[in-house]
């Protein structure tokens, strides 16, 4: 966690906007953490009837939008499934890879 | 009832009004100019059909000041609606700076879309340029200042450019009529790069994810609606089909999902993100099809309500708490919930879920790069697609209002700023469920297209599922990288540290070349000259008397005594009064000879 009262001081007319309370204790619904396991179970369900849904397509109504038949692997069963997850997998994968690059201190340009 | 009245005028005279009235006036003022803006641009939609063309006769030059056709409208009936909500989204600001200049943002926007020919365009191009960067310059910071500088750097070049493409097309064809131009022409070339620096190209997007996060909270939501949706338009109208939009498109989708991942500033990620929205746009005009140019344009329109809202929630955080670091947020929805839904709304809608309306105008981009059989295009763009629900749909809700608690209480968000977003988010929901009625009877070329097909529903919710389920098991296994304050370098690595390389070097060629030749020739020579023309006749006095010198018997030592005494009385003009005689005598002589 970084340390709040670090706020750079400007003239920003935004700044008189900022309101800081107290915390009131109340616990909000995502403070217990059995709900944020119902909240989980219940996508992964969904995630999971997505799956069979597709599959039930396959086999009936599902079609191609590349007109041309040799690539037509958009009708494939769970091809949109798997390319999302792989997608976002790699996506962050390789940023995290080039965060070692790209990296710098907050105040890089301002030396 | 029938309007001929320019849209322009009409805001700008309303802005003219904002600058000059105070209190509660100013906000009404402001709010209704666009308002009536809007029933003038339905008039003359009505009183005039589908083409009408505004012309001004200037010396040679005709003019089209508006040119009202379906692409045309369709971005101005846009900003007016953005300007709308942008005006019920700043209602709480004080600041005349911001309230007097948005306005006139919004009109020059409206008048660059509504140009006909290339100098109406210019005029109003250079305007945009002029009037944004005081949405930057309003955060008054340090740093929101120098980069207002370099914002405007770029984008007074791009206007340059276009003067320079439009001057070459006047000279070859004569004629300044803005339709289709040709980019194997320089001109058209030109152009094409003046369009391309305002639609954030890769390598000449570095304005965006620069100026977005420095300005203030209302300021990020103007940048957002107006200069590059002004672009797109510009790039539909001047270069539909052009095949190197289709691979710069796919660039532009790509490229900013990475740095969106790993950056902390959350209004640079949604800059990021709009790179990449652009994108798809881009690919959209690049095909050239009815369904892409279409699709691109469709996606412009959404991109303004559902980016908009992202923004303007970020901008109610960033008023509330005064940072938009990741690492800093977090647990905000325990105190703004409103806010949290509204931008949960505009999340759902950047990712294209169905019923939400950037399914119904991505999709058509994606068809159409399909039926085209770009195959390659199809796939990257699948893939930014899934990008784009990680770093818009997931990471801003997420990391703003939920994540981990930064223990920040505050309090909801101004309720003109809720009002602005719920406008948004409602236009995001009628646009996803009733394209046919909203969006689609609005757009350039008739075409039949259904986007809920039971197939393409059915995919793009397994793309969407499949790809939170990715960041979900990323998250829950912490491979997830962390939120760190830092700088990620990006190219305008180039522009900043290379700006201050190339003042640095030409501090030290140039002015070590200064000074070396106003040593060499300040200093050195005209003193050398100014020695040279003291001693000289001196020098040749003593030369001249040796001779009489040596003939009276003077040698070594008292030669060289008589020779320096004479020497310095002749410098100093000191001569005894015999010898000044002496001398008068033989010039009067030589004169007299001559």
């Amino acid at each position: 966690m970084d340390d709040l009262s670090e706020l750079p001081e400007s003239k920003d007319p935004d700044r008189e906007g900022i309101i800081r309370l107290e915390d009131d204790g109340k616990k909000r619904i995502w403070d217990d953490p059995a709900n944020v396991k119902r909240l989980l179970k219940f996508f992964f369900l969904l995630c999971g009837i997505f799956f069979i849904l597709d599959l039930i397509f396959f086999f009936t109504h599902k079609h191609s939008d590349f007109k041309h038949g040799v690539f037509s692997f958009d009708g494939w069963f769970g091809f949109f499934s798997v390319y999302g997850f792989i997608s976002c997998s790699l996506i962050v994968i390789i940023a995290k890879e080039l965060r070692k690059v790209l990296m710098r201190s907050e105040d890089y340009y301002d030396k | 009832m029938t309007s001929s009245l320019h849209p322009v005028i009409i805001i700008f005279a309303g802005a003219l009004l904002v600058g000059v009235l105070k209190g509660k006036l100013k906000g009404v003022v402001s709010v209704i100019t666009p308002v009536i803006g809007l029933i003038n641009l339905i008039l003359i939609d009505r009183s005039h059909g589908g083409n009408y063309v505004m012309t001004l006769s200037l010396m040679d030059l005709q003019l089209e000041l508006a040119r009202f056709d379906k692409l045309s409208m369709l971005f101005a009936y846009l900003f007016h609606f953005a300007a709308i909500i942008i005006s019920i989204y700043s209602l709480h600001v004080r600041d005349n700076m911001q309230r007097f200049t948005g306005l006139l943002y919004a009109g020059s926007a409206i008048g660059a879309v509504l140009a006909g020919d290339l100098v109406t365009l210019f005029v109003f191009w250079e305007l945009l340029a002029v009037t944004s960067v005081f949405q930057i310059w309003a955060r008054r910071t340090s740093n929101s200042s120098a980069s207002g500088v370099r914002y405007l750097i770029l984008h007074i070049s791009s206007g340059l450019l276009l003067l320079m493409g439009a001057t070459i097309i006047y000279k070859d064809t004569g004629s300044l009529h803005f339709d289709h131009f040709d980019l194997n022409g320089l001109g058209g070339l030109l152009i094409f790069l003046a369009f391309g620096i305002k639609c954030g190209f890769p390598l000449l997007h570095t304005w965006l994810t620069d100026s977005y996060p420095e300005s203030t909270a209302a300021g990020a939501v103007y940048l957002c609606c107006f200069t590059t949706k002004t672009a797109v338009y510009a790039m539909a109208r001047g270069f539909p089909g052009a095949e190197p939009l289709i691979y710069i498109g796919a660039v532009m989708a790509m490229f900013p999902i990475f740095y969106a991942v790993i950056e902390n500033d959350l209004r640079r990620t949604l800059a990021y993100s709009m790179i990449n929205q652009i994108g798809f746009m881009m690919v959209g005009i690049g095909l050239g099809t009815d369904l892409g140019i279409n699709g691109a344009v469709a996606h412009a329109f959404n991109d303004v309500f559902f980016k908009g809202l992202l923004f303007m929630s970020m901008g109610a955080v960033l008023y509330r708490t005064g940072t938009m670091n990741a690492s800093q947020l977090g647990g905000l929805y325990k105190t703004m919930p409103w806010t949290t839904g509204l931008s949960i709304v505009g999340a759902a809608a950047i990712s294209g879920f169905p019923l939400m309306c950037a399914f119904v105008s991505k999709s058509k981009i994606m068809v159409s790069a399909a039926e085209d059989g770009y195959v390659v295009i199809w796939l990257l763009l699948l893939f930014a697609a899934a990008g784009v629900l990680k770093h818009a749909g997931i990471k801003i809700p997420f990391f703003a209002f939920f994540a981990h608690d930064s223990g920040i209480r505050t309090k909801e968000a101004p309720i003109n700023m809720l009002v602005a977003m719920a406008i948004s988010a409602l236009a995001c929901i009628i646009i996803g469920c009733f394209p046919q009625l909203t969006l689609y009877s609005l757009l350039p070329h008739e075409l039949k297209y259904n986007p809920y097909d039971l197939t393409h529903i059915v995919t793009q919710f397994q793309l969407l599922f499949f790809s939170a389920a990715a960041f979900t098991v990323l998250m829950l296994t912490n491979i997830y990288p962390s939120e760190l304050r830092s700088t990620n370098i990006d190219f305008d690595w180039v522009w900043r540290r290379g700006g201050r390389l190339f003042y640095k070097a030409a501090d030290v060629t140039l002015n070590t070349t200064n000074e070396r030749v106003h040593r060499a020739f300040i200093i050195e020579f005209i003193g050398r000259l100014n020695r040279f023309t003291k001693a000289a006749p001196s020098r040749l006095l003593v030369i001249i008397m040796t001779p009489f010198w040596k003939a009276r018997g003077l040698e070594g030592d008292s030669l060289i005594a008589k020779q320096k005494a004479f020497y310095e009385d002749s410098r100093l003009g000191a001569f005894p009064i015999g010898r000044a005689a002496i001398f008068a005598v033989i010039l009067l002589g030589l004169l007299y000879v001559l």
